[in-house]
């Protein structure tokens, strides 16, 4: 599904550069839960970043689907954002001025789907995550956990085979985040790819395939044995 | 992204920068309402100028000896003669004139008359004491375009052999005949060479635009109208103040005056005798008026100016603040483009709220400047302040001037919109994202 080969990302300070990433050799497949772990300043945003073609790597190649994404215009990019990827976010991102269902509808209105089925597709995906009654509620009424369920709402709207967390449990409690990682497994069941960033080891465990990086590079990438499976309830530890 | 959702996210937006939003609007108003008002008065003094000539009056030349009214009396030196030799205007330059500058279409003298009437039965059936007249010689008629409804106007021989003949406006003939056929009418008038039976031979065709040399609305329907050659009959002769000559095509007054000029000047001492046509007057007003522009545009497109820089800000921090919002919409599939109309439609929208609002701005503004200009609140004289009284009155708004000035702030405002949507569409999602 996607492949990214010697990817570096510098970001340029004016006296200073910072090698944000160097030399990602990476591949992945569809259906996987990846979490991206490591430090602060590690890199694990910018590759996050890199992977949702909202930024471009300054050497390397990215192959989305066998398709090199440098070669793509910025219109074929922003279709891949909008049918392809879901993104959610540690400060949700939602937006101020539009309400819950609003704020759901925007992904599909890029779409160009009709008004009537943003609607109705808005209200399915709310009422999925148990906000039926807060659908006309503004960010700002909003408790942190039900605007992530209203981002990942957002983030499902137009079915992306690829959702890219950035910490999404960062800014909620530990239930709340239990919650949201659950309903990432369940999104992974349904063979929706998952690539999620953390700097918690435990929400690693979520995922069945963890990535460390250390100063852009990566350190580690392997299986993880001692995945947390949601429907067990093998939640031992405190996340 | 359909027009329907980008005006609706648009309209959002600049609903939550609200007071930012009614700047940027009142801005563009301010600055759509002097532009417009300007435009009315550019618009009213060029159709006043064509209007004046199109204007029978206005392409009028008159010829008069250089002095003040009282030294008129005096004559002027002709040049060749011996200096107490001196001479009036005559038919003679009159008909000189005319035979030697070929743009001059019609050359005539024009004398005003005052005609009081005589007839007891008039006096007591049509209760007019007196009223206005001309004495004119051939000439007049056709160069105003004037025409008889009824008999006919002076023929050449009329003019030539003095005789006693009357054509009378169409107003003034039903007042003296009343329920009558004027034509061949029998009429003793007092006039100031002497008491003199005239024979009523025309009555003019009714014309409600007749205006005289100084834009006085006088009515040519209330006027009566005699041989200028009857004077030399009399004891009371009149004395030609001034000769008149007139063009068919008015872009002919201009080679027209200056033939006068250089005829008159080969003929009388230099600076003996004054030629004037609307001209002077339209370059008189044009030296008052134009210092005027000059400042109403200089404030126009200062307030277009600060409104567009006060666009170009607002939008700019606009931009600024909103950042993140837009690495979510390109996170979320917006493409540069959508985020480029996102913004671009905003100052779209700002811009045609900016112009509606400027229509109520431009009809206070032009109330505000009749009230101000008009001559009821001018106190005191002098040619510049009887310009600006007239001001005023030219001061109304016309659809076209007030289209003009909106399309004029929308323009401004989408040019100067154009620079923050592209600086908007240029933003780098993942920088954005980090911002908040």
């Amino acid at each position: 599904m996607i492949i990214l080969k010697d990817v570096s990302k510098v970001y340029d300070l004016g006296k200073t550069e910072v090698v944000a990433l160097k030399d990602i050799n990476l591949s992945i497949s569809k259906g996987e839960f990846i979490t991206i772990m490591g430090p602060s300043g590690c890199g694990k945003s910018s590759l996050l970043h890199i992977l949702g073609i909202l930024d471009q790597p300054q050497t390397g190649t990215y192959t989305l689907e066998g398709y090199e994404i440098t070669t793509l215009s910025d219109k074929e990019l922003s279709r891949i954002r909008n049918r392809h990827f879901g993104f959610v976010f540690q400060s949700f991102n939602l937006f101020p001025e539009f309400n819950a269902l609003e704020n759901v509808t925007i992904p599909l209105m890029y779409a160009g789907i009709s008004t009537k089925r943003r609607k109705e597709r808005a209200i399915e995906l709310l009422s999925s995550m148990g906000l039926e009654n807060r659908m006309y509620h503004y960010p700002n009424m909003l408790s942190g956990g039900e605007q992530q369920r209203v981002a990942i709402a957002r983030a499902l709207a137009n079915d992306p085979s690829l959702i890219l967390a950035d910490e999404p449990t960062g800014n909620l409690s530990s239930k709340m985040g239990t919650k949201i990682l659950n309903i990432f497994c369940g999104l992974n069941e349904k063979n929706v790819t998952i690539i999620m960033v953390t700097h918690d080891k435990n929400i690693g465990r979520y995922g069945n395939r963890m990535i460390c990086l250390k100063d852009g590079q990566i350190i580690s990438d392997k299986r993880v044995k001692d995945r947390i499976d949601p429907a067990k309830k093998v939640t031992g530890k405190k996340i | 992204m359909k027009f329907r959702d980008l005006f609706g996210i648009s309209c959002r937006f600049i609903w939550n920068s609200a007071l930012e939003s009614l700047m940027i609007i009142l801005g563009l108003a301010l600055a759509a309402g002097i532009m417009s008002n300007l435009f009315s008065l550019i618009s009213a003094y060029t159709q006043e100028m064509k209007g004046k000539a199109n204007d029978p009056h206005q392409r009028e030349i008159r010829v008069e000896i250089k002095s003040s009214f009282f030294d008129r009396r005096f004559p002027v030196a002709k040049i060749g003669t011996i200096s107490q030799e001196q001479f009036n205007l005559s038919l003679t330059d009159l008909n000189g004139a005319k035979r030697e500058c070929p743009d001059v279409s019609y050359a005539y003298i024009e004398s005003p008359e005052r005609f009081d009437v005589t007839d007891e039965f008039l006096l007591d059936k049509a209760k007019i004491k007196d009223f206005e007249g001309r004495m004119i010689t051939s000439g007049y008629f056709e160069a105003y375009g004037v025409r008889a409804a009824m008999g006919s106007v002076f023929t050449a021989a009329d003019i030539k052999n003095a005789n006693p003949v009357l054509v009378l406006g169409a107003r003034l003939a039903k007042k003296l005949f009343p329920g009558q056929r004027p034509v061949g009418k029998k009429i003793t008038l007092k006039t100031s060479c002497d008491r003199i039976r005239f024979s009523v031979i025309g009555i003019l065709k009714y014309d409600e635009n007749y205006r005289d040399l100084d834009d006085e609305p006088v009515s040519i329907n209330n006027m009566a109208f005699c041989p200028f050659t009857l004077s030399s009959q009399y004891k009371f002769q009149k004395t030609i103040d001034a000769l008149s000559f007139s063009v068919n095509n008015v872009d002919h007054l201009r080679s027209a005056v200056n033939q006068l000029i250089l005829y008159f000047s080969n003929t009388y001492k230099r600076n003996a005798v004054r030629v004037h046509s609307f001209l002077d007057r339209a370059e008189e007003q044009k030296k008052i008026i134009t210092p005027v522009f000059f400042v109403i545009s200089f404030f126009s497109a200062s307030a277009l100016f600060i409104a567009a820089i006060n666009i170009l800000n607002l939008m700019l921090a606009r931009i600024l603040r909103r950042s993140t919002n837009i690495g979510i919409s390109i996170a979320l599939g917006a493409s540069r483009f959508d985020i480029f109309k996102l913004f671009f439609s905003e100052t779209l929208i700002l811009g045609c709220f900016g112009g509606i609002a400027g229509c109520f701005v431009t009809l206070g503004l032009s109330n505000i400047l009749q009230i101000f200009l008009s001559p009821h609140n001018i106190k005191g004289g002098g040619p510049q302040l009887d310009m600006i009284k007239g001001a005023g009155s030219l001061i109304y708004t016309t659809w076209n001037t007030l289209a003009i000035s909106i399309l004029l702030t929308v323009i401004t405002s989408l040019i100067f919109g154009i620079y923050p949507a592209c600086g908007a569409s240029k933003t780098e999602a993942s920088n954005a994202l980090r911002m908040r």
